[in-house]
């Protein structure tokens, strides 16, 4: 897999398994579901263009602090903020992030998420990738087995592959463990000050 | 959820899919991808997010791994309502024909001889997937993963046949080494004749006397190649097969690569000064801390120890 680099490994090993974290943090910051989801983006986007990354010794609160820059920002070129975000946003104090459950969950419970994520995928999409990845069969092998063309099993894998990722990024949102909940205490105390 | 934001994600998400999809096909490569990436750093994150996703799905092998225990027909069967039910998750497109045929792996590391029905053998290299079927007519054997040595028995009424996504090789009597690669495969003839098959071109070898000279077929997207290969470069190929690596000036990275098929705690270059340096030496597969203490004394590479990884980096 010579198209993922360094810093990609690093991205999915160090800094994903928090996502449900960064989303539950700009959700507390912005209100607003989807420019919760374009802030988690865009902290992604900053963090991957960091020439030092490797020397980042806390990924995860890192891209929590350009969170919530990129929301200060946002809030200094809105016209009305909402008094709750002000509150939340005076905590000097980040959020204490925790893993989310699939970096802690055993490898059965992992093969479990997978499973159940791949259990929803539509049919054909559903078959491509269980012949690639769990029977290891080539993108070649799975078009004569499955008699169909190599841009179509293509274009499976990527349909699949879409609905994995976003699927597999809610799942990760479900749980955030039990430290984040203190944070939370902490956001309700300040937005009531 | 319809929120601007959403469905920018959702584009990029989708678009991230799809260059992962194209080069897991072999239909892109790097520098497309690259310049696709390197426009825009929402780009980069997606695609490392869809990448993400695509390794987490690596916990499926393991799954086909246990449902399956054993090579042989019997153990496939009997593997049970469970081991079936598991293999079943697409429903019922798992052909009779799958099921009739006998499967061998090696996992990470390992290494393995099978004898197979008709007198010849099989040896897998690390990570590699085997399946065979032999009856009446013919003498079958898939290479699904990784890398194999064959050492064919002579059968005039059956002809021997490997099939690999590359392509198909047609094996006479002899001995060879197939190794799939990403966007090809490398067949080497040691003694014997094969012809190679495949959808970009066709080409025979031969190596009948000991003094010929070893043939190298190389199959890529391009067409199928011919390659005499020296007596030693031949030997490098087969070093697998005693445990040991051998690398005669290649690039740390390309070496750390090939290295890296032996290792399930992979190295990884930490700059690109480490990366350059060139190498040569032997080395034992299974014993990566001797090659890491030879890049220590030789080179001056530091090795930073970070959890699943060790980083490898240039002192200076």
């Amino acid at each position: 897999m010579a198209w993922l680099r360094d810093i990609d490994r690093w991205f999915a090993a160090r800094v994903l398994p928090y996502a449900g974290n960064y989303r539950a943090y700009a959700r507390k910051l912005v209100g607003d579901e989807g420019d919760a989801e374009d802030l988690v983006q865009e902290a992604y986007a900053k963090v991957l263009g960091v020439a030092e990354w490797r020397r980042l010794e806390a990924p995860e609160r890192f891209v929590l602090t350009i969170i919530r820059n990129l929301a200060f920002e946002r809030f200094r070129r809105a016209k009305v903020v909402g008094i709750r975000q002000i509150g939340v946003l005076e905590m000097d104090a980040l959020p204490d992030p925790a893993p989310d459950a699939y970096a802690v969950t055993s490898a059965r419970q992992e093969l479990d998420l997978v499973l159940a994520a791949l259990d929803r995928l539509p049919a054909k999409c559903r078959k491509v990738l269980t012949l690639r990845k769990m029977h290891g069969l080539s993108p070649g092998q799975i078009a004569v087995r499955l008699n169909l063309s190599v841009s179509t099993v293509e274009k499976h894998l990527a349909k699949g592959l879409k609905l994995l990722t976003k699927a597999l990024a809610t799942g990760d949102g479900r749980s955030i463990g039990k430290r984040s909940s203190s944070w939370r205490n902490r956001a309700i105390k300040t937005e009531t000050r | 959820m319809a929120q601007p934001g959403d469905q920018d994600r959702d584009a990029l998400i989708a678009e991230a899919s799809l260059w992962l999809a194209r080069l897991d096909t072999g239909r892109a490569c790097q520098q497309d991808l690259d310049a696709w990436r390197e426009a825009d750093p929402r780009r980069a994150a997606a695609f490392a997010e869809v990448a993400g996703a695509w390794t987490r799905l690596d916990a499926l092998r393991g799954a086909d791994g246990q449902a399956v225990p054993g090579p042989s027909r019997r153990a496939w069967l009997a593997g049970g309502g469970a081991a079936l039910a598991a293999s079943l998750v697409g429903g019922a497109w798992l052909g009779r024909d799958l099921l009739l045929r006998d499967r061998a792996i090696t996992g990470v590391g390992e290494r393995r001889t099978l004898a197979l029905p008709d007198g010849s053998s099989v040896e897998l290299n690390t990570d590699t997937e085997v399946f065979w079927r032999f009856d009446r007519k013919r003498r079958r054997l898939w290479l699904s993963r990784g890398e194999a040595a064959l050492m064919v028995a002579h059968d005039r009424l059956r002809p021997f046949e490997l099939f690999t996504s590359q392509g198909l090789a047609r094996l006479a009597a002899g001995q060879f080494n197939a190794r799939l690669r990403p966007a090809g495969l490398d067949l080497i003839v040691l003694a014997g004749r094969a012809a190679v098959e495949t959808a970009s071109g066709a080409a025979q070898a031969q190596v009948v006397g000991p003094a010929d000279a070893r043939q190298a077929l190389e199959v890529s997207a391009r067409g199928v190649a011919v390659v005499a290969t020296p007596e030693d470069q031949a030997q490098s190929v087969q070093a697998w097969r005693r445990g040991e690596i051998v690398f005669e000036g290649q690039a740390l990275s390309a070496a750390v690569e090939e290295y890296n098929r032996y290792l399930t705690r992979k190295l990884v270059i930490g700059d690109e000064r480490a990366g350059a340096l060139r190498l040569g030496g032997r080395f034992l597969t299974g014993d990566p801390d001797s090659f890491l203490d030879a890049l220590r004394t030789t080179f001056g590479v530091r090795i930073v120890e970070d959890g699943p990884s060790r980083i490898l980096l240039k002192s200076r």
